[in-house]
Parts: structure tokens; sequence; C-alpha cells
């Protein structure tokens, strides 16, 4: 029972990371309906640049968090004015292509900048770990739960409670009527792209600090188990993207420890299958009736 | 006049392709370089892959991006035949075909419920499960360690050492492919599968067993991938889980797309120029693909249509095929007739 | 004497989830006749179209075709069958061209398959030849032989709607469905698409099932009319009968449908 307790820790604090970059999938598919295949990628430029904020101008681990985010999520609203906004018209394919040419543009950009090496991310992190007989919930666990459940919760309170959150839910419920009603759809689509990109940068800055590990190519596993998640939870919806990270955290994790470790990705793939054919729609998402 | 005049531009296009298939027979008696063979191969599997992705996401319509998986399990077949059953490679390749082809008639049934981005998904997934299983299963598969020492190819007592045979290989498998899926494209059963991609559910409603099409051209599209992983195999002599990855499936999917969507000439076209354009980068050294990515964001961008021109896609073929044969009347045949060639 | 009947509807329920869109209906159509159902919008006349060509299953009741029970059969096998439709939002092949889109109905007749259009050779070139001929009487039919090679997408409205019947008629059927065949035609238009229904009808001997909202048509073309209201079948006749029928007018009355004056 205490594998399982542990496990449980383990996969929900890895489910929490995976549901903040589901969010940025899931809050672009919403919208745009184009799945962006450089999602994972900008996380990484986001981890690496809060790796640089803390090694190279020594800033503390949490300034040097927000800051990332921050960089992150103008960067987010420079890639999709270069290269989603002007294929925006045309086929949805053209858009995964365009996502995909970024994608490459910045694992490549990255290795030139940073080598393909493997970086080591340390950081001073304080507070005691809580131990719960034999279960162990460290420090860092406690951080990542924190700061996921915060930024879930902000996000929450924005989408729900804040003007522009309304229009965005608007936008994301249909694009031309959210028009029509004078809401101003290219800034919506930025300031969407703006906090996936923030969050994705907070989700994998802390990724490196869990696994003390940065590379440019993190992006690619980090993402495709985010965009599970998505699925999981029914693409385009908020809530279903936390319940489908959390969901996909725990399950990998349990099955890692009860069944085998090297198809724990294996696990979580067949499950994405298995769901989408049961409930195509994941499960939070919602369906669109096609009109015979 | 007109009527001589579109028999003349059938047999002048029968002797250019004619002519061009000559040439390319006769390209390594002129270039000896062996880089230069090398790159000619490669482009002849990529031409295999996008011919072979192209009848499925580009005809029937169904978006795939794990069509690398295709590859991989024909790559591996074929090499653990050659390997442990020290088979000839004449047999372990078409086997590795029905192999994968199997795995093409799985992929296809989720169209049963699927489509569009979900069914994408799905087929992303089972890229990945094959990958993972590659990269674990290592009785088998050696994981990530991949299999090394494939043996050359052997013909009665003639071995190849060279890569002349092997570019000869692929030539002849390019033509079978090209020809094969003229054949399927512009007959009664391509046009349903277009129409499919048009709309499914009128196409059922006109009768058409939409999920067997489906499922077929998964099947087909799968055994050619198959074929093009056997021979990868046995050419590069040694198969690892990395050849086989999301990025490739990218890759094959973007030369379909870039060449133009349902149009044979499109994925040739775009199985060339995708294939060539890291190779001519190569002077830009560890820039290359740095800027690759960015072209394909400057290409989409302003050809978003693909290479190929819209209006010679999702061409059927069968009344110009049979009006240069005299079959019909040509006056009402396609005003389009001329440019439907191989499209 | 027992007159063979085409299809039956027998007491047949559709719900979607909760809600009834077809309530306890049933009618049956003659060989050869020319059956309408009117109603307001949303009386379910679509949804009972879509219940006879497969698209959806019924909840209760039975579907029967010439004597034998289709309920839960696929659309591609009842046009085996030989069931075809037309679409209310039309539904055409929009990039393959007119001549393309009527020889795409008339693959379910094709023994061509797979393999014969890998083997090629003369039999399958002299098969295709009649094929192509066939479908080009029924564009011609349908009056659309200058536009043989047009795209689909390029036609003006009421020409894809009879593009629409061209591609019905060449999957070969018995019963042909046809879903508000004359929505965004002008009167020329539908003067020509009634002497063009009377033709499928009369000469080439089809039993036609109409949803049409233009009552002058119906009134016009019809043999028996059955009428829809909330998913109710709350009058079957003639059209003289439906005329003055007391709860067809009310049922009417009230409604925002431009077409009440008409009935009334």
């Amino acid at each position: 029972m205490d594998v399982f307790f542990q496990q449980l820790v383990n996969g929900l604090t890895v489910g929490s990371l995976y549901a903040l970059i589901a969010l940025g999938y899931t809050m672009v598919y919403g919208i745009l309906k184009i799945i962006n295949f450089a999602h994972g990628d900008i996380l990484m430029i986001g981890t690496f640049i809060g790796l640089v904020l803390v090694m190279n101008f020594h800033l503390a681990f949490v300034p040097a968090l927000l800051l990332a985010m921050f960089i992150t999520a103008l960067m987010g609203i420079l890639v999709e004015r270069l290269a989603y906004r002007p294929v925006r018209a045309a086929d949805k394919l053209i858009a995964l292509l365009s996502a995909l040419g970024v994608s490459i543009f910045l694992v490549n950009f990255a290795q030139l900048v940073w080598g393909t090496e493997t970086h080591p991310f340390p950081v001073n992190i304080s507070g005691e770990p809580i131990i719960l007989g034999e279960v162990h919930i460290g420090t860092l666990q406690i951080w990542a739960l924190g700061v996921s459940l915060l930024l879930m919760v902000g996000l929450h309170f924005f989408v729900n409670h804040t003007k522009m959150g309304v229009a965005m839910r608007a936008t994301s419920f249909n694009v031309d009527y959210a028009r029509l009603m004078g809401i101003n759809v290219d800034n919506i689509i930025s300031i969407t792209f703006a906090i996936g990109s923030a969050l994705a940068a907070a989700a994998g800055i802390l990724i490196g600090v869990y696994y003390d590990a940065v590379y440019p190519v993190m992006g690619y596993s980090a993402g495709l188990k985010a965009f599970t998640a998505a699925v999981l939870g029914g693409i385009g919806s908020i809530p279903g993207a936390m319940l489908g990270g959390l969901l996909l955290g725990v399950l990998e994790n349990e099955g890692a420890a009860y069944l085998s470790s090297g198809y724990k990705d294996a696990i979580a793939f067949a499950l994405l299958i298995i769901i989408l054919l049961i409930k195509p729609t994941g499960l939070m998402g919602r369906r669109e009736q096609q009109k015979v | 006049m007109e009527h001589l005049a579109r028999f003349t531009l059938n047999y002048r296009n029968k002797a250019v392709s004619l002519v061009f298939m000559i040439l390319l027979a006769l390209i390594p008696l002129f270039i000896a370089n062996d880089y230069y063979i090398h790159v000619l191969i490669t482009l002849g599997l990529f031409i295999i892959l996008s011919l072979s992705l192209n009848l499925v996401s580009g005809y029937t319509g169904q978006l795939s991006i794990g069509h690398a998986a295709f590859y991989g399990i024909g790559a591996y077949v074929t090499a653990l035949l050659m390997l442990k059953l020290n088979l000839s490679f004449l047999v372990a390749i078409p086997i590795g075909g029905l192999v994968t082809a199997f795995f093409g008639l799985l992929l296809g049934l989720p169209t049963m419920r699927l489509a569009g981005d979900y069914l994408a998904i799905v087929t992303l997934g089972f890229g990945e499960i094959v990958r993972l299983v590659l990269l674990n299963w290592d009785k088998v598969t050696r994981g990530p360690m991949g299999l090394p020492g494939i043996p050359a190819p052997e013909l009665g007592s003639y071995v190849f050492m060279s890569k002349i045979p092997y570019y000869y290989t692929v030539f002849i498998i390019v033509l079978i492919t090209v020809a094969t899926m003229r054949r399927i494209v512009n007959s009664g059963f391509g046009l349903s599968l277009i129409a499919i991609s048009q709309d499914e559910l009128a196409a059922e409603a006109v009768g058409i067993n939409t999920l067997r099409c489906k499922i077929i051209s998964f099947i087909i599209s799968a055994f050619f991938a198959g074929i093009a992983g056997g021979f990868f195999a046995v050419y590069i002599s040694f198969v690892s889980p990395d050849s086989f990855t999301f990025m490739d499936s990218i890759m094959v999917l973007e030369m379909v797309v870039l060449g133009g969507l349902a149009s044979i000439p499109g994925s040739i076209i775009g199985a060339v120029v995708l294939g060539l354009i890291p190779e001519i980068l190569r002077f830009m050294a560890e820039y290359r693909m740095l800027i690759f990515g960015a072209l394909m964001v400057v290409i989409v961008i302003f050809k978003p249509d693909g290479f190929w021109s819209a209006k010679k896609r999702m061409r059927n073929a069968i009344m110009k095929d049979l009006a240069a044969r005299k079959m019909i009347d040509t006056k009402t045949v396609s005003p389009r007739g001329e440019y439907i060639e191989g499209a | 004497m027992n007159i063979l009947k085409v299809l039956d509807i027998d007491s047949v329920t559709i719900r979607f989830g909760g809600l009834e869109a077809i309530r306890d209906v049933s009618f049956a159509v003659d060989e050869g006749e020319l059956l309408a159902i009117i109603g307001p919008n949303g009386a379910g006349k679509t949804t009972i179209f879509n219940a006879m060509t497969g698209i959806y299953r019924p909840t209760q009741g039975n579907i029967l075709f010439k004597g034998q029970l289709i309920n839960g059969l696929k659309p591609n096998q009842l046009v085996l069958k030989g069931i075809a439709r037309t679409f209310q939002n039309i539904r055409l092949f929009s990039a393959l061209t007119v001549l393309e889109n009527v020889m795409v109905g008339w693959q379910c007749r094709s023994r061509e398959g797979l393999w014969g259009a890998l083997a090629g050779g003369k039999r399958v070139a002299v098969n295709r030849v009649e094929a192509i001929n066939q479908c080009r009487e029924y564009i011609e039919m349908v009056g659309l032989a200058d536009l043989m090679e047009e795209l689909a997408t390029n036609l003006p409205y009421g020409k894809q709607r009879l593009l629409e019947i061209a591609r019905a008629l060449a999957t070969g059927c018995n019963l042909l469905l046809l879903d508000e065949p004359a929505a965004g035609m002008n009167a020329l238009e539908r003067e020509e698409l009634i002497s063009l229904i009377r033709h499928i009808s009369k000469n080439l001997r089809k039993t036609i099932i109409l949803i049409e909202h233009d009552i002058n048509l119906v009134m016009n073309i019809s043999e028996r009319i059955v009428v829809l209201d909330h998913g109710e079948k709350i009058a079957e006749g003639t059209p003289g009968e439906i005329r003055t029928n007391q709860k067809v007018i009310e049922a009417y009355l009230g409604s925002e449908d431009p077409l009440e004056q008409e009935v009334v």
C-alpha cells in the first residue's frame, strides 16, 4: 500500500506539471482548432531561459521563474504572429506544418546556443520534506505541486471571473460570434498563446529542477505527454486538461510501479488510444454535432 | 485537329517520361561519386514513403502522423528475418511489407469511429507505441542498441558491394510503387477514395463501403512503407529505433502536403525537394537544420497549396486513359485532360 | 389485390437522449408512387429520412424495404438494396467534376474492384466506358450536359441540387428520397425540377419520397402527402384532402413558417 501512495504522490507531482503544459495545448486548440506542435519546444526554450537567469544572472528561483514565464509569454506571442497568423485562413494541416517548422527551428536554435548536452538545474530551494508514515513528499515535489496548483487556480480565476477570460471563452465557443460581439479575436489569440507559453515555461523549469536535467529535446517527450493528457481530458476543455494531466501522471506512475517501467510511456499512449476509441472527445470535451 | 493535338501530347508525355527514366537509370554511369548516389537512394526511399502516405492522407483524406512506424516495422521484420533466419533480401523485404500491411489493417480499424485530428492522434499514439516497443523489447530488438550486421544482399553469386546495385534496387521499387499507385488512384476505387476525403457521409450515402476503402488504403500504404523500411534496413545494414521517430513521420507528411495532397507527381516532387534541402544546406554546417525549420515555415506561408498546383490535384485519369485508347469520345473529355497525366 | 409496399414505416420512434424527434410514425409507399412529406420546421422530416437511409437507427419500430427489415443497416448497404437520397444541405464531392460525382454514385454497381484496377486490361476499360456513358446519360437527363467537366463546387445552387439527383440515380436505386430538392431554386428552375421529378417517376418508374417546403410544388406533383408535426404524423391523404385538413391548418397557423398562407 505504501508503494501505491508513494507512486500516487509522485504521479500527482508529475501530473500537475503535465496539466500545466496541457493547458497550453487545450487553450490554443479551443480557439484555433490546431494542435500547437511547437508547444513542447517553447517549454524547452522557457526552461533554458530560466536556467540562464539562475546561473548567469544569479537570480533567486522565484524571480527567475516569473521572469522566464514573462519572456516566454512574449516569445509565444511572437511565434503566433510569425508562424501561425499568416496561415490561419489556410487548411489546418498547413498550420500543423508551420508549427513543426517552428519546432525544428527552436530545437536547433537551442542546440546551437546551449549544445546538445544535458545541463543540471541546481537551485537552492528551502523547505522540509513531509513524511507521512512510509510516504515521502520531497521539497521539490511540494514546490512543483504548489506552484502548479497556484497557477491553475489563477488561470481558473482569470478565465471565469475577468472580462478578458470571458472573452476568451466566448472566442473558444465560436470565433465568428465572438468577433460579431466586438471581441478583438487577434488579441485574444495572442493572450492565449502568451498564457499557454508562460505556463509551459513554469512547467518546464519545475521539470528541469525536479529531474535536474535541461536539454534541447526535452520538449519532445514533455510535450507529447502533456498533449496526451489534454486529449485524455478532452481537448479544448480547461478543466479537462487539468484532470487529464493529473490522471495521466498517476496512472503512468502506478503502471510503472506495478507493471513495467520500460513500457511506462507505451502505457500512456495505449490508454490514449483506448480512451479515444471509447469516447473520442475525451473525458470532459464537448462534442460538436454534425448536421446531416 | 484538337483531337490530334491531344494524342500527340499524350505520346509526347510518354516519350518524355521514358527518356527521363532512361536517364535516371544511366545516372550511376555518369556519377561515380558515392555521396551523390547515396543521396539519390535516400530520395528514392523518401519517394516511396511519401507516395505511400499520400494514398492514405492525400487521396483518402485520413491524416496520419505515425507513418514512420510502418517504415520501422518493415525495417525490423526484414532485419530479423535476414539475421535470424538467413533469408534472402528478396524474400525478407516482401514479408516485411506483408507484416507491415497487417499493422496497416490494425491502424485502419479506428477509422470506423474516428476522423480528422482525433484519428491523427491515434496514429501518433500508434507510432510512439511501436517505437517504444522497439526500444524496450530487448530480447528481440536489442533495444536502443539496434540490430547491426544485416548481411549485404546476394543474388546468386553476386554480392552487393558498391552503392550502385542498391541504386537500381530502389529504382525498381520506386517504379513499382509509382505504377501501382497510379493504377489505384486512376480507378473507380481511387475515385471512391477521393469521394471519402471530400465528404465521407455522402460517399456512404451513395453506396461506398467507406470503412472497407479506408482500411484497404491503410493496408496498401503500410505495405509500401514496410517495403521502404525493409530496403532501408538492407541498405544501411543496421536498424535502431532512432530512425523511426515522430519527426520522421512528420517529415514524410511534410513531403506529401508540400508536394500537394492527392497528387502522385506532387508527392514525388515533395520528397525530392524536402530530401534535397538538408543536403543543399550542408555548407551551412551546424546552421543547417535551423535554416531548414525556418524555411519550412516560410514555404507553408507562401505556398500553402503545395508545389504542385491545386488544379492538378485530386484528379482521376480514368477518362483520359480511355480517351487515349480511343474508347470514348474525347469531345466531352476534360478540357483538363491534358494535365491529368499521372495525377 | 395487394400492391407491393416498397417502403413500410411501422410505428417508428426515434429518440436522441431525452428528445423524441419522431414519435410512433407509420406510413407506407407503394411501388411507383410519389409521396411527399411536409410539416413545419423541426417536425422531424429529415430525421425520418435519415432513419430510412441508415444514418439513424430507429429507437423503436421497424422499417421494411420490399418486405425486408432494414433497421440498423448502414447507408451503403441500403444503397445496394436500392435506396438513394439527396441532402437538404447539399453534399457533393466539391473538388470532383460533375461527371466524376455521378461516377462515384455509379461505383456501387461497378464490378471492377481493387484487383480489376490493379490488373487493368481491356475488360476493365470496356466496363469503364460503359459506366461513363451511363453516367453521362444521367447528367444529360438532369440537364447538366454542358457542365460535364465543371467542378461541382463551381455550379450554382440549383444545379448542384440537380447533380445530387443524378448522382443518386446513378446508384441504380428503386426508391429515391429527395430532401428539399427545390430549396434555393428560382421559379424557372422549379418548373424544370418538377418535370424532371415527373420524368423520373413516370418514365424511369422510380418510387419517390420527397420532403419539400414549397407547398405549390408538393400539391402539384405528389400523389399522396404525409404531414408531420412535432415528430408525429398528423395527417395523410391526397393533396386535396390535406388542403382542407383542420389539423394541418392548425399546425401551420401560428408557426412562423412563410408557407402558412399557401396552405390555408
